[in-house]
């Protein structure tokens, strides 16, 4: 997941071909609105209070959203660590649930404001892409109320180890406990059950 | 683009219980409730409902996608008598590709329904049970008649016994809760 670093970011060939458009005035505006960054491990993204929507693209490290409950656990609502992972978040949806966004490790980033719902009404190609670029956010929230529901906590466990292979070194225990619903004790004791099966890849 | 749009859909009127749309779908869904209630869920193995959420205000517009709907298997169902608005035949998304304007009415669209999953979440992790039955007859009152008590317990995270001494605590304090 390490970016070349020796190579100058190309934010226009990005949006190229992340957006997989050849409107080059639509390219310039988002560069225009877009600023490369590097983030260090334990960062805020964003945090309830914002006046406006928050646009990240993930282009290297793991970030997470979360809602915090008032002892100060963080609940996390989802991981992310695909290249090019794009989080785009209404103010609605930091504000309202109180959603925050932290890095788990240093982090490269693209940061962009204002962002896509903004940039909108001057492109309205973009409120397609915001519904395409909604869906994996939408499946993997989804999903994970599916997996709460119907699966039992060893295999809530593999789920987790399926679907985020790439950053099991970079999640601690008990916050994967904690994201699976699991009890901290019940998951050492499934992964004791699952390296004697030889199946714990963590 | 409203001539094309009102094409497609008819009115339709569905029984308490009847299934809006269900995992397995071959299709995109898309709903506009003009009466009555209905709810999304995810069924356990033991099939308990397991309510993500109620839906209840007139030009509520539900469209789900089929991957939407199938890969978290979710199951929509009428709550009570309902009114609806059907698209038959297509969706908003695929009108969206020659009528691109739809694009932005999917995103206010759909935003309503993540911000309340989402704050669903938030209640659940900051709230304790009585907060959370009040925030449930803040954000429900027009409904709170029509859900039975133990599915509201359900949805809340609360045991049936909490709710019912919850429910009673409110009463000496003089606030009325709902019939059901």
């Amino acid at each position: 997941m390490k970016m070349d670093n020796k190579q100058p970011f190309d934010l226009h060939g990005f949006f190229r071909d992340f957006l997989m458009t050849d409107n080059e005035a639509l390219i310039d505006r988002l560069v225009e609105c877009s600023r490369l960054v590097k983030r260090k491990k334990g960062e805020i993204l964003f945090s309830p209070g914002v006046t406006c929507s928050c646009t990240v693209f993930l282009l290297d490290g793991v970030i997470k959203t979360y809602i915090r409950s008032p002892d100060g656990t963080e609940n996390t609502l989802s991981f992310m660590f695909r290249p090019g992972t794009c989080v785009a978040m209404h103010e609605d949806m930091i504000n309202i649930p109180k959603t925050w966004c932290k890095t788990m490790t240093p982090c490269t980033l693209i940061e962009m404001s204002p962002g896509p719902y903004e940039l909108a009404d001057e492109f309205p190609e973009l409120w397609k892409h915001l519904v395409t670029g909604w869906r994996p956010f939408y499946y993997g929230m989804m999903d994970k109320l599916r997996v709460g529901y119907t699966l039992t906590a060893k295999e809530r466990y593999l789920w987790f180890l399926d679907k985020y292979a790439p950053i099991i070194d970079y999640v601690p225990q008990a916050e994967i406990a904690r994201f699976l619903g699991i009890k901290p004790q019940s998951l050492s004791r499934i992964r004791n059950e699952l390296a004697e099966e030889g199946r714990d890849r963590s | 683009m409203i001539s094309a749009v009102a094409s497609h859909c008819h009115i339709v009127t569905k029984e308490k219980g009847d299934t809006i749309w269900a995992p397995g779908a071959t299709e995109d869904s898309t709903t506009i409730l003009l009466d009555g209630v209905v709810k999304t869920f995810i069924l356990s193995p033991d099939g308990t409902e397991n309510t993500m959420t109620f839906w209840f205000k007139p030009g509520t517009f539900i469209c789900p996608t089929k991957e939407m709907i199938n890969i978290p298997e979710i199951w929509c169902v009428a709550l009570t008598q309902c009114t609806l608005i059907e698209m038959v035949g297509t969706s908003p998304y695929k009108m969206a590709e020659d009528i691109p304007v739809l694009w932005k009415e999917i995103v206010l669209g759909t935003l309503p329904f993540a911000v309340r999953i989402m704050e669903k979440a938030r209640v659940g992790y900051t709230m304790e049970a009585k907060d959370r039955y009040l925030w449930f007859l803040d954000t429900f009152r027009p409904i709170a008649d029509i859900i039975p008590q133990n599915e509201i317990a359900l949805y809340l995270g609360i045991k049936p016994q909490s709710l019912s001494r919850i429910r009673a605590e409110l009463i000496k304090e003089g606030f009325t809760p709902p019939k059901n």
